[in-house]
């Protein structure tokens, strides 16, 4: 995976209207002028609340919709093309079909659909069990997961061919703090490889805005806001420090420091990390140990 | 083509098809017409297996009908609604693979129960009485005019008989001048034999059978003898040699085969369907379509019931048109077609 100048994904004055009631004569804009650039090898946040047009924008970039558009490509090809899919990998809302299959032959399924050798499918399945914290599961119908590890495997499916783009519709719902922290940690190594991801979530807090490159802010089916987190969720005139080695000795005197160029310290106590990142290193100190 | 596609999603339909439910299902329902069949005191073991015997018949029908109606739940990416549909297609590669995969399992699982259903069939008739010896039957067309006057003749090509065979006439009757009450007089001239048997055909609509001997093939020349009695036809009724026995086993085992173009019209009808129909509007539609199959007279001589009843066992035969449509339907299952699943317009 390589990152051109190219977009991967360009999104020009998108908007998608549904129809409902007799004869479809109620109407409802779920997108108005949407306007998106994503480019290779960036992490993009989709929030909203809900109704405001994140899974119709998704919809629109996997070609299962007909929206109306000045530009609208996915990999510089129109989006469902068979070419652009084979390159995406997509976590949608729902559950995944064949419940009745245990993990295992679901992703193995995967693999055969895409063409690999059953013995490459299989050890690609383990592998990605493994990453998302299944394999202890493998052998369960999916059908009998809870939401949180259903998520998973819908992550490790989408993950299965190596996709270039990742779209990811609420791929953290249900699932507990470490399961956010494996999504945060696959996202970040996704794009450190080169990839692309495009990311709607109600969890920006648990994900932590800083791993996402850029977030785009959906109100009614319109881009509010688009840009760096730092730009988007910055509170304007205030700063955020992190200090490491530093003693309780010395508080005092940077805090006086600070009043004497003029800021105002308004909190002061240990930095705290996310419930994930903790159970994450627990688990992995217990491996080590064993 | 993909073919790993092709053979994964024929595996994971057919293990669906043919699981522990699917045996015990049939296991059942064989157990239920046997139970059903042997449920009245009948004087003979004969009159037990003429009441138990066809009610089998039904049990052919339950693997054609049970993966017609599993078929979508078992690979559901097959139309419009199917669970399964938007994962297949977001996957970017072919849709006629699975497709085909699809179909593959089903024809597959559909021959696993047809011979399951064999072995059922046979284990129900070692253990009940009056099981009769199945036969092979083979149809025999008989040539010439009505026989209404003496000395009219009728002639039938007998082919080589390598054991004892017993031949069954079943002429056809026709109302004419004569005596309709009256018995019909006949003699039949068996190839190999010097002296002619004389026959007879007490009542109107009577059948006859004739004992024959190893012989080479020849012909049989049946010659009316007496102008008393309705005329007769043999070339317009229906003659059957029964020649050699057949193990019960092989007897169910081809009465399965036979058997399975009808299944196979039938699961492939809801395959080329599945494409476009909802699984509620389908399901309605192969609860009609079943019946009206089942009493479609096209080839009676494939009736699974009559031969039960005969215990007979006809060589089976396939009608090019029959071959013809259901190719057809296997090919118009397999395309692809695209269904929204979502309403939608654009503003």
């Amino acid at each position: 995976m390589t990152a051109t100048n190219d977009p991967i994904v360009l999104v020009q004055s998108l908007s998608l209207t549904y129809r409902s009631g007799f004869l479809g004569r109620r109407r409802l804009a779920a997108l108005r002028d949407v306007d998106l650039r994503v480019d290779a090898g960036t992490l993009v946040g989709v929030v909203g609340p809900n109704g405001s047009g994140k899974s119709s924008l998704f919809r629109c970039l996997l070609g299962l919709e007909h929206p109306l558009a000045k530009q609208l490509a996915v990999h510089g090809k129109r989006p469902g093309a068979r070419r652009s899919l084979v390159h995406l990998g997509y976590v949608s809302e729902g559950r995944l079909p064949l419940g009745r299959l245990t993990a295992r032959e679901f992703l193995t399924l995967t693999g055969a659909i895409a063409n690999r050798r059953p013995g490459d499918a299989r050890a690609r399945a383990d592998t990605l069990l493994e990453r998302v914290g299944l394999s202890q599961a493998r052998d369960r119908a999916h059908a009998e997961f809870s939401t949180g590890m259903e998520r998973r495997l819908a992550f490790a499916n989408a993950l299965f061919h190596e996709p270039q783009l990742l779209i990811l519709d609420e791929p953290s719902s249900g699932m507990d703090p470490l399961g956010i922290e494996m999504v945060r940690t696959e996202l970040i190594a996704h794009t450190a490889r080169g990839g692309t991801a495009i990311v709607a979530t109600h969890s920006l807090e648990a994900l932590g805005p800083e791993t996402f490159d850029e977030l785009c802010v959906l109100l009614d089916g319109r881009v509010v806001t688009h840009g760096h987190p730092s730009e988007v969720l910055g509170i304007a005139g205030t700063r955020e420090l992190r200090l490491t080695s530093v003693g309780e000795a010395a508080m005092p005197k940077i805090q006086r420091a600070i009043e004497a160029l003029g800021g105002r310290v308004e909190s002061d106590g240990p930095a705290l990390r996310s419930l994930g990142s903790l159970l994450a290193e627990v688990q992995r100190r217990t491996k080590s140990s064993l | 083509m993909n073919a790993r596609a092709t053979l994964a999603a024929a595996r994971v339909t057919m293990a669906h098809l043919v699981s522990g439910t699917a045996l015990a299902l049939h296991g059942f329902v064989a157990l239920a017409l046997w139970l059903v069949g042997t449920a009245r005191t009948l004087p003979s073991d004969a009159s037990a297996w003429a009441a138990r015997g066809p009610l089998l018949a039904l049990l052919f029908w339950l693997p054609g009908i049970w993966v017609a109606a599993k078929l979508r739940s078992a690979w559901p990416a097959l139309g419009p609604g199917d669970e399964a549909v938007r994962w297949l297609r977001l996957s970017g590669r072919t849709q006629v693979a699975p497709r085909l995969g699809a179909s593959l399992g089903g024809v597959a699982a559909l021959v696993a129960l047809h011979v399951w259903v064999a072995i059922l069939a046979s284990a129900g008739s070692v253990a009940g009485a009056g099981r009769p010896e199945f036969r092979r039957a083979i149809e025999l067309h008989a040539q010439g005019t009505i026989l209404a006057r003496a000395g009219q003749r009728q002639t039938l090509e007998i082919p080589a008989i390598r054991s004892r065979a017993r031949l069954r006439l079943e002429p056809r009757y026709f109302f004419g001048p004569s005596e309709l009450r009256a018995p019909v007089r006949l003699t039949v001239r068996v190839p190999e034999e010097a002296i002619p048997r004389k026959l007879r055909l007490p009542d109107f609509g009577a059948a006859a059978e004739l004992q024959l001997e190893r012989a080479d093939a020849g012909t049989l020349v049946i010659e009316r003898t007496s102008d008393r009695g309705p005329p007769v036809s043999f070339a317009r009724g229906r003659t059957v040699l029964r020649t050699n026995p057949i193990p019960l086993g092989w007897a169910m085992l081809a009465l399965a085969i036979q058997h399975l173009p009808w299944a196979l019209l039938l699961v492939l009808g809801a395959l080329a369907t599945s494409t476009l129909l909802g699984a509620g509007v389908q399901t309605i539609c192969l609860l009609g379509a079943t019946p009206t199959l089942a009493m479609l007279p096209l080839f009676p001589e494939t009736s699974a019931a009559r031969q039960l009843g005969e215990a007979t066992i006809s060589a089976p035969s396939l009608a090019p048109v029959f071959v013809s449509v259901i190719a057809a339907l296997w090919c118009l299952g397999c395309i692809p077609f695209g269904f929204p699943d979502r309403r939608f317009e654009a503003r």
